[in-house]
């Protein structure tokens, strides 16, 4: 009979060995594991130099990834994204104004953490330095969420001036957007993108030097009114728009027989109360004024339609009594 | 001698039956403006003898403006020069002499009589301007007025009265006026800022003159192809290179915004064209759409009827009454074949102010027959 015995004592003395050394391991481990920031204040009587260093560095560490989390946020412009926050200065809206303020306060916290984390000294106050780093981090997400909202808004906003301009090629139906008064809509004109908005109608009363808006139709003498009109279309060339005033009765109304014809729609032919010729330079925005006079204002509506290449671009109200 | 007095007798009851069947049984004016006065204008022209009661309102800020209540008109044939056409003159001006007189009540000092531009011309060309001076003496026998002033009008001051009494001050500098008439046409602009020079603009092609080259070029085929060949044929060579010199030296491209056209044609054109605006006495128009009307002339004739301008008024506000009288007077004035060789010769004006990067604003003017007269008025009233 061999000895084969000694052979498969030794193997299991050998992994005997290794399982006792893997369970100490395990064992040391257990007892044994690092200490987290949490508890970076709760150690008790150490060496007073080398736990403020610790802890400053461990601040830096934190400061350091808030900071360079919200720079990555802002890095990436998103896309079709226009300043809309300051667009229209003119507008001071409370988002604005809030963002101001909220990139001041960040300002602010980040000039004060970085005066505390450089102080080396042993009276430096970390403490507020972990608050403030607590009230950056805070912040930061506020931005972020911001940027986020702002990302999508203008998405939102693209997506549908590309929806309009889509619209605008192939019907004249319905309204697009709203003016600031008298009810008014406006929508891009075909190819042109000819955009009217602000469309304006009041009734005036009284001689050339004695002038006052009325509401009342047997006061009233005459009719003015003004749109802002801007083409982003070709430029340095002349445009036409025509404005078709029409009375409670549904009857044009019409100026002198000089200022006043035909142009043709998509539903046929349509007397226009006005014709106004502007030159287009550059896009820009323009007034164009008109003024009617008529025998007689009847009380009840008035409506003022605006049209371009036989498209109508804007409409609004008037209602005298 | 006898037979002569009686002819002129006859001719002369005829006359007064016509007048008194077209006038009202009232006096049908109707004022507009407030502190206003009511003034005749009795003009002799070559066709006949025409009266526009104007009304001018004295308190205007602008200046006295008017407003033509009615005009009149008796064909006579004046410029034939012969004894019937003399008379029917005589009696024509007596007539709406003693119409303004007694049925719209405008006393006499008020009724302004003068000889338009048209029969001086004629009058001087065949050395007859003796029967204008005894026109003018007889006129002033009949109403029992040896002191009436008759002025006889020169083409300059025609022109000019013409744009005084068509065009609004404020397109007063900036707009060039052409009378297309039946033989030639004129007109002018304001070159100066002032209403007393005008550059007078004169080409000797009218409606009549311009079908009468296409007729003779026909020679025996009358058909509409062979006159619409020949048509473009004479708008390509004569009236062309006259258009273009006569527009060239006038300067008025340069000039003027806007561009007006009165005469026969023009009330056609912008009666065929927007039936619609049958109230408007200017009709704004494009060089497209009239270029459309002209083809349409041709090739699809019977769309100008005023059946088929009905049906096509959706407007149910509309006079259709008066729109189709008004489109059936212009097929009783012109037809078919003059209606397109109107049309052409205003084209080939227009072409010369539509270019490329600037393009003037044309009008029509359906009135332009009471134009000069009613400015004359006006002049006479200021002084």
């Amino acid at each position: 009979m061999k000895e084969t015995k000694p052979f498969l004592l030794v193997i299991v003395s050998i992994f005997l060995l290794i399982s006792v050394g893997l369970l100490s391991a395990a064992l040391y481990l257990y007892y044994k594991k690092p200490a987290d920031l949490s508890n970076i204040t709760k150690i008790k009587n150490p060496p007073v130099a080398i736990s403020i260093n610790n802890t400053r560095d461990s601040l830096e560490k934190i400061y350091s990834a808030a900071v360079k989390d919200l720079d990555t946020s802002f890095a990436a412009t998103p896309a079709k994204y226009t300043d809309t926050l300051n667009a229209h200065p003119q507008y001071p809206d409370s988002l604005n104004s809030k963002t101001v303020n909220t990139s001041a306060a960040f300002d602010k916290l980040r000039n004060e953490i970085n005066t505390i984390l450089q102080d080396k000294s042993p009276n430096a106050d970390l403490e507020l330095a972990k608050m403030k780093i607590g009230e950056l981090q805070a912040l930061v997400g506020l931005l972020k969420n911001k940027n986020t909202e702002i990302t999508k808004e203008n998405e939102r906003l693209y997506a549908l001036l590309k929806q309009l301009a889509t619209e605008g090629k192939t019907t004249d139906n319905a309204a697009r957007g709203t003016s600031i008064e008298n009810n008014s809509i406006s929508k891009p004109a075909t190819d042109a993108a000819l955009r009217v908005d602000n469309i304006q109608l009041s009734a005036i009363s009284g001689n050339d030097f004695t002038e006052k808006e009325t509401t009342m139709a047997e006061e009233t003498d005459k009719l003015v009114g003004s749109f802002m009109v801007k083409n982003g279309g070709a430029q340095n060339t002349i445009l036409e728009v025509m404005v078709v005033v029409l009375q409670p009765n549904g009857k044009v109304l019409q100026n002198s027989n000089w200022e006043t014809g035909i142009f043709y729609t998509k539903s046929g032919k349509q007397i226009y109360s006005n014709k106004l010729r502007f030159d287009n330079n550059g896009g820009e925005t323009k007034k164009l004024n008109f003024s009617l006079q008529a025998d007689k204002y009847l009380p009840g509506k008035y409506t003022v339609e605006v049209y371009h290449n036989g498209l109508m671009i804007g409409k609004t109200t008037k209602t005298l009594s | 001698m006898a037979t002569n007095f009686l002819k002129q007798k006859i001719c002369f009851s005829f006359l007064l039956l016509v007048c008194a069947a077209s006038l009202p049984a009232q006096n049908d004016v109707k004022l507009n403006f407030t502190n206003s006065r009511t003034y005749a204008g009795i003009e002799v022209g070559s066709k006949g003898v025409k009266m526009s009661i104007v009304e001018v309102n004295k308190k205007n800020k602008k200046g006295a403006s008017f407003l033509v209540l009615k005009d009149t008109a008796i064909n006579s044939d004046f410029i034939s020069f012969s004894a019937p056409t003399f008379f029917a003159t005589l009696n024509a001006m007596q007539a709406l002499f003693d119409k303004a007189v007694k049925q719209y009540e405008i006393p006499s000092e008020k009724i302004f009589t003068t000889i338009s531009s048209g029969v001086k011309i004629q009058a001087d060309k065949e050395e007859k301007i003796t029967w204008i001076n005894n026109l003018a003496d007889s006129f002033k026998v009949r109403i029992a007025e040896p002191n009436r002033k008759v002025t006889i009008i020169d083409i300059l001051e025609e022109a000019r009265l013409s744009h005084l009494g068509i065009v609004p001050e404020e397109r007063r500098y900036n707009t060039f006026l052409i009378d297309i008439g039946s033989g030639n046409s004129k007109g002018g602009y304001f070159p100066n800022g002032n209403t007393t020079d005008l550059k007078l603009f004169q080409l000797g092609w009218g409606t009549k003159s311009t079908n009468n080259a296409v007729d003779k070029r026909c020679d025996n085929d009358k058909s509409i192809q062979n006159y619409q060949k020949q048509l473009t044929r004479v708008l390509a060579g004569a009236v062309n290179s006259d258009v273009v010199y006569a527009v060239n030296e006038s300067g008025a491209y340069a000039m003027n915004d806007y561009i007006a056209f009165s005469g026969g044609i023009a009330w056609s054109v912008s009666t065929l064209l927007y039936p619609e605006l049958i109230d408007n006495s200017v009709v704004p128009v494009t060089y497209q759409e009239v270029e459309k009307l002209f083809d349409n002339l041709y090739k699809k004739y019977s769309s100008f009827s005023d059946v088929a301008l009905i049906k096509n008024l959706s407007d149910k506000s509309l006079d259709k009454e008066k729109i189709s009288k008004e489109i059936k007077s212009v097929h009783q004035v012109f037809d078919q074949k003059s209606l397109m060789a109107g049309a052409g010769l205003l084209l080939k004006v227009m072409r010369q102010f539509d270019g490329v990067y600037e393009r003037k604003e044309f009008y029509l003017v359906k009135n332009g027959q009471v134009g000069w007269i009613s400015a004359y008025v006006t002049q006479e009233v200021r002084k």
